[in-house]
This record gives structure tokens, C-alpha cells and sequence, in this order.
């Protein structure tokens, strides 16, 4: 057992896993899945949702395998240091993207409802600096960051009820019109909003009473199946089918119609707020590249949180136009979606394989 | 190194902020209204509201000409000494020449795109919207947007207005299946503007209006819980007689005036068979008048007055659905219901409009009259 790892209890993976899957896609997953699936596009959610959780299942049971390693160091042990590098630094290069486009995710949103005319870089400036900050801090801090998060913003869930007011329900009908090629579609584009359940590959060492983890990662993903599952039908029954089409952040456009006698303007609170979000999934993220590598190149993991965070901060001054930005969430997406819905699979059973041929031998 | 790191993000984040927002230099738009000058310029009417303890008025009407609603607002910066600001901006105003000729869809593309303004503004039409914002009688409030907000938030609450703010407007708007209403405010000389009636639209543009009394049956089945109304009744004696209502005492005159107020009600559209919609309405009301005051001595009559309120309900609906049906408008969202049928889902508008001119309606509204408050 290493020295240096400092223990969290294992319910806290509930509240890590939880808010790094909740960021900037929740805002607009409805209307990019709508898209694809029409109004069975909470159908999508619910399929997503199940798959996860078998996939987080496959996780768990790799890791019980490689007790106390992350996925870094299990790719070592699979692939050797060499072939293991590689796919390690791709990974790397992943988190950076992720961490990348929730943060020019967020300054989009920020500069569209009410900060126009801040500049970008001004904005990521800052984000970066926050993020760094956290970091350093080590785990524990980002465990308490994810824990206070999700305290600080899981109430805006209630917010919701004064567009229910609003709602047809004919919008909805007739359930099942999409075909599964079109669900699938959706399930495909929901990957962006779903990720964030990976985090468990890298902090699982960090976990105390490891075989609790299962119900408590089961249960952080399906919350927020379930809260993303909410959003979208409440969006999908708040708009008509043109206007949902149309809005980007569907969930903001349907909070400006909350109002309440002190706040005439609720979703710019809102927005605000949302910052506290998507910090989890900021840090988490940072976390987790900065640890990759100090793996690959051995590093000190505080100069690879340097290091990342300059990269991510010259990237900034370059991509900041409304269609790069979708494309860029697009690709990040796709890509995570091979990497952690379909490759975990892969990598389950390559270890079995090996660990069969080992026992053999 | 971390004693650096809080310094330069606290100034870093404490420094994140919109340019500064001085309350007196503001102008504060509650209100603006459009007008059709030409084929495709408009006049734009703002009122603003005054912060300046100094001056007795307390707003600022100020118009200008342009093509688009920016460009308007761009010509109306020009025109005071105030930043223009639109996040009070409650009710915008559409001239009723140019909601019948061009539609107002184009003009609402910057509301919505437009983050300072809420979706929860109002919309309504009017003759003639620089004379309306121009009025000087607006009661006991400070501008004619304040004014003419609580006038059309008010009706909202609790009188007979459907839902007309900017997201209802879109929602009807951009789905296929319903056709949305907007409420036309009334501009006359020396009284304050009121609400008149109720627009109709064919997509954006306006193609006729109702009363507001029969708002009534198109929240019937659009709304779970709008306050419908009161509704009053103006049966003739004969009616009654015919029916066989027994009254304890004899009515004097030839009319029977009954006003009823309605306190829950459930409306649903059914689509029975090819070519068939059956609106099935539920209202319990009770009776807050009767002229003259009579007391129905038993259940049967009861019953009876029921009857004759239903039929009269109905013929009311039935008749408004032919307007509808003439107008080539479905504002009580029938498509949307027939839309929802697996067998339909993916009919598109031409051949959704070209169904609901040739379905059969069979209004069918129950009464049942739970209170007659104190007396019997």
C-alpha cells in the first residue's frame, strides 16, 4: 500500500462522480438529443443512463482487480510502460480537451447573459487560476469541492417548478415514434452531458471500504440519469418543437421564465451560480490530466498542473467563435464516447485474457 | 507562492464585472411599442422611466424610425441623455396594421435572442402604439409600461386574458397544431387604455378577434388552472318555462339574468373517430347572481337551469369553433391533440390544417352548480 495516498470514505464517490457528470451539457443536452430522437429523446437519457451503469459495473470490476492502481498505472501493468505511455498520454490529451471545453463552455454562457464584451482568455484566466488553486491542494480538497457543490446547487432542481406550470403534455405523445437508429443517435449525442462517470477509474485508490463503491457509483449515476432525465422532459414538454430547436441552452431559456417577488430575473442568478457547477468538473479534471502526466513523464504533479493549465490558457485565445465551440463539444463527446462507453469493455476483457494466460503459465 | 496565488485571484474575481450601473443614468424602458410607417421601416416608442427626484414627471416618451428593433433603439440612444436599458422592458406593443399586413414574428426574433429581456414580457396589440404609449392617463403609476404591465399581468391572474406573454406567443407560434392569441388594448381619448378583445393570428399575423368573454372556451381546454371568468346568462322566461323549472315565486319580467362563476373545471379533447372531436368540458361553478332573485326549490330544477346553461354553452362554443374553423385557425390546439395520435404524429402543417377544416366538432360542456353562496 502506498504512503502517500490520503483515504476518502466511499460514500464521497457519490458526490465526486455525481457532480463531475453534471456541468454544461445538462444545460444542453434536451435540445441536442430532441435533434436526434424527437420527443422520445428522454428515452435516450433513460438508455444512456442503463448503459452507464453497466459500464460502471465493468469499471468496478477491473479496478477490485488492480487493487489500489488507476487506470494509468493498469494500462502499465497491461500494455508495459511503453504501449501503456501511449495510451496514457492520449488519455491525457482527452481530460485536457474535457477540462477545455466546459471552460469555454461556461465563458460562452457567461458572456451571452450578461457579461458581453469580457474577454475570453480575461475569463479562463481566472477559472484556471481557481482550478490550479484547488488542485494543489490535493485530493481531499477536490472530494470537499465536489461534496460542497453538490450541496450549494442541487436546490436549483426546485426552480424547475414554476415552468411546470406551463407544460402540455400532448408535446410528449405519441411515446415511441422515433426508431431505435434514431434513439441510438441520441444516445450517442447524450455521451458529452453522461461522461464524468470515467472519474472512477483514477479515484478509486483514494477510496476507503472499496466494496461500498458499487452502490455508491450506481447511485451517483443514476441521479443524475434521472436528473438529466428530468430536465429533458420537462424542456421537451415546456417548448414547442421549433422553439427547442432553436435555444442552445434550453434549461437557462426555460429558467428566464422563473420569477420570483424579491428576483425579477432569476436565470441570471442562475448562470452565476452555475459556475459552482462545473468547478468540480473543472478540478476533477485538472486532477486527473496533472496525474497522467506526472505517470507518463514523472513529472511532479504540481508541474503538471502548471503545464496543462498554460496549454489550456494559449488554447483559449484561439478557439472562442459560437460554431467552433459546438464542433469542439462535438468531438470531445465522440471521442469520449469510445473512449469510456466502449473501450472499459475492451479493457475488462483484455485483462481477463491476460490474467488467464498468466495463470496458465 | 499560495499567498500570491489568493491575492491575484481574489483581484482577478472580484474585478469580473459588467460595466458599472449608475441608477439616475439609466433609462429604464417599460414599455415599447411599434408601429408600420412604410413597406419595411417602423417607428419604435419607448417610455422611460425618470429617476431624477428634480423633475415632476416621472417618464420620458421618445420615438424614432428604423428597420429593425435595434436599429430603432440605436436611433433612440440618440435622442436622450439616458442609457437605454431593456431589462425592465415588461410589454411590447404591435400596431394593429402592421400585425394584419406583416406579421410579427421577424420583430420578436431579438426578444428572444436578446438575454437582458425575460420571456416573461407581454405582448399585445393596439390601434395605434405611439398614441397608446403617448396616453397621459395611466391611474396612479409612474409611466404607461408600468401601467399597462399591471393592467394585462392583472387580467392574467385573475380575469379572462389567455396567457400572452413572450414565451406562451412562441410556444403556440413555432408548433404546428395551435395558433396563438394576443390581447388588443383599446386607446381613446381622456380615459386610460383598457383591454378590449382578443386577437387571433394565422401564424404571426392577426386575422381576427373574439371577446374576451369567450376566451373562455379556448382556456377551457389550453389551460389546467386559468380562472375562467364569471359567465352570465340571459335566459328568456319561455326557456324556463318550457324546461319545466319550478320557481318558488313568479318572475316579473320576460328575462332571467343568471351569472355564474366557474371554481374548477376540466377540459379535454378527445378525437372519437375519423373526422369526429369530441371537446368534453367539466365545470362546477356556483351562482354569484340572479336577477331576479329567485330560489330553486328542489334538486329537479336544479338540474333543469343546468340543462339550459349546458345547451347555451354549448351553441357559444360550437358557434366560435365555426369562426375558427373560417378563419382557417385552431387556437384551442386541436391539432396538437391530433398530432399526439401515433396514426397522425407525422402529418406536417399543410395537411394538419387541411384535416381540421373538414372535422366534425361536438362541443359537449357540463355544468353542475355546486354553491348558490348564502342563500339558497
Amino acid at each position: 500500500m502506498k504512503s502517500n495516498i490520503s483515504f476518502v470514505n466511499a460514500y464521497i464517490a457519490f458526490f465526486i462522480i455525481h457532480t463531475s457528470q453534471i456541468g454544461m451539457g445538462i444545460l444542453g443536452v434536451s435540445r441536442i438529443i430532441y435533434l436526434e430522437a424527437r420527443q422520445d429523446a428522454w428515452m435516450s437519457i433513460l438508455l444512456s443512463g442503463l448503459y452507464i451503469s453497466i459500464i460502471t459495473w465493468i469499471m468496478i470490476s477491473l479496478l477490485n482487480k488492480y487493487e489500489n492502481c488507476n487506470l494509468y498505472e493498469i494500462h502499465e501493468i497491461l500494455f508495459g510502460r511503453f504501449l501503456g505511455s501511449i495510451i496514457n498520454t492520449f488519455i491525457v490529451i482527452y481530460f485536457i480537451a474535457a477540462n477545455y471545453s466546459i471552460i469555454i463552455g461556461y465563458i460562452e454562457l457567461s458572456l451571452t447573459w450578461g457579461y458581453e464584451g469580457f474577454y475570453e482568455w480575461g475569463a479562463t484566466l481566472v477559472l484556471l487560476l481557481l482550478t490550479i488553486y484547488a488542485v494543489s491542494g490535493g485530493f481531499r480538497v477536490i472530494a470537499g469541492i465536489c461534496f460542497l457543490s453538490f450541496i450549494m446547487t442541487i436546490w436549483l432542481v426546485f426552480v424547475m417548478y414554476q415552468p411546470l406550470d406551463s407544460i402540455k403534455f400532448a408535446r410528449i405523445l405519441p411515446i415511441l415514434s422515433a426508431s431505435p437508429s434514431e434513439l441510438m443517435k441520441g444516445v450517442f449525442k447524450s455521451s458529452y452531458t453522461m461522461l464524468g462517470f470515467e472519474t472512477l477509474y483514477f479515484i478509486f485508490p483514494f477510496l476507503k471500504e472499496k466494496n461500498k463503491i458499487l452502490f455508491f457509483s450506481q447511485l451517483a449515476v443514476w441521479f443524475t440519469t434521472l436528473l438529466i432525465l428530468f430536465s429533458t422532459v420537462i424542456s421537451i414538454l415546456f417548448f414547442s418543437p421549433k422553439e427547442l430547436e432553436r435555444h442552445i441552452w434550453p434549461i437557462v431559456s426555460m429558467i428566464s421564465s422563473v420569477h420570483f417577488p424579491f428576483i425579477e430575473r432569476f436565470e441570471f442568478i442562475a448562470v452565476s451560480l452555475w459556475i459552482i457547477v462545473i468547478f468540480p468538473n473543472l478540478c476533477i479534471y485538472l486532477f486527473i490530466s496533472s496525474k497522467g502526466v506526472k505517470q507518463i513523464f514523472h513529472l511532479k504533479q504540481k508541474h503538471g498542473i502548471w503545464v496543462i493549465s498554460i496549454i489550456i490558457f494559449i488554447t483559449s485565445l484561439f478557439i472562442t467563435k459560437r460554431f467552433d465551440n459546438d464542433l469542439f463539444f462535438d468531438q470531445v463527446g465522440q471521442v469520449g464516447f469510445y473512449l469510456w462507453f466502449i473501450y472499459p469493455i475492451f479493457l475488462y476483457f483484455i485483462s481477463i485474457i491476460k490474467s488467464k494466460i498468466f495463470s496458465r503459465s | 507562492m499560495k499567498k500570491w496565488f489568493i491575492l491575484l485571484s481574489s483581484l482577478l474575481c472580484t474585478a469580473c464585472m459588467p460595466p458599472d450601473k449608475i441608477l439616475e443614468r439609466q433609462g429604464i424602458s417599460t414599455i415599447i411599442g411599434y408601429d408600420l410607417l412604410d413597406e419595411d421601416t417602423y417607428k419604435g416608442t419607448i417610455s422611460l422611466l425618470q429617476f431624477d427626484r428634480k423633475e415632476e414627471k416621472t417618464s420620458v416618451t421618445i420615438s424614432a424610425v428604423g428597420t429593425t428593433s435595434k436599429q430603432i433603439r440605436q436611433r433612440l440612444e440618440q435622442r436622450t441623455s439616458h442609457d437605454i436599458t431593456s431589462g425592465q422592458l415588461r410589454t411590447i406593443l404591435f400596431d394593429k396594421d402592421m400585425t394584419e399586413m406583416l406579421g410579427i414574428a421577424s420583430f420578436l426574433d431579438t426578444m428572444q435572442r436578446d438575454t437582458s429581456i425575460g420571456s416573461l414580457i407581454f405582448l399585445a396589440i393596439t390601434n395605434n402604439a405611439e398614441d397608446t404609449i403617448n396616453n397621459n392617463n395611466y391611474e396612479e403609476f409612474p409611466d404607461m409600461g408600468s401601467y399597462i404591465y399591471q393592467l394585462l399581468d392583472k387580467h392574467e391572474r385573475k380575469e379572462m386574458l389567455i396567457d400572452s406573454n413572450l414565451h406562451d406567443f412562441f410556444s403556440s407560434l413555432y408548433e404546428f397544431g395551435i395558433d396563438p392569441t394576443l390581447p388588443i388594448i383599446a386607446n381613446k381619448k381622456g380615459v386610460a387604455p383598457y383591454i378590449n378583445s382578443v386577437a387571433l393570428f394565422k401564424d404571426d399575423k392577426m386575422v381576427g378577434s373574439i371577446s374576451l368573454k369567450k376566451t373562455l372556451f379556448i382556456k377551457l381546454f389550453t389551460k389546467r388552472d386559468a380562472f375562467l371568468g364569471d359567465i352570465t346568462f340571459n335566459i328568456p322566461v319561455e326557456v324556463l318555462e318550457k324546461k319545466g323549472v319550478t320557481l318558488v315565486e313568479k318572475i316579473k319580467g320576460d328575462k332571467f339574468n343568471i351569472t355564474i362563476r366557474p371554481i374548477k373545471y376540466r377540459g379535454k379533447i378527445e378525437f372519437s373517430k375519423e373526422e369526429a372531436v369530441n371537446l368534453n368540458a367539466n365545470i362546477s361553478v356556483s351562482t354569484i347572481e340572479l336577477q331576479p332573485a329567485v330560489t330553486f326549490n328542489n334538486k329537479e330544477s336544479i338540474k333543469k337551469l343546468e340543462e339550459i346553461l349546458e345547451e347555451e354553452l354549448n351553441k357559444e362554443l360550437g358557434d366560435i369553433l365555426e369562426v375558427f374553423r373560417k378563419l382557417e385557425i385552431d387556437p384551442i390546439g386541436i391539432g396538437r391533440k391530433i398530432k399526439s395520435i401515433r396514426k397522425y404524429s407525422n402529418t406536417n402543417e399543410e395537411d394538419l390544417r387541411e384535416k381540421y377544416s373538414r372535422l366534425k366538432f361536438k362541443p359537449n360542456i357540463t355544468i353542475e352548480i355546486k354553491r348558490t353562496g348564502a342563500v339558497d
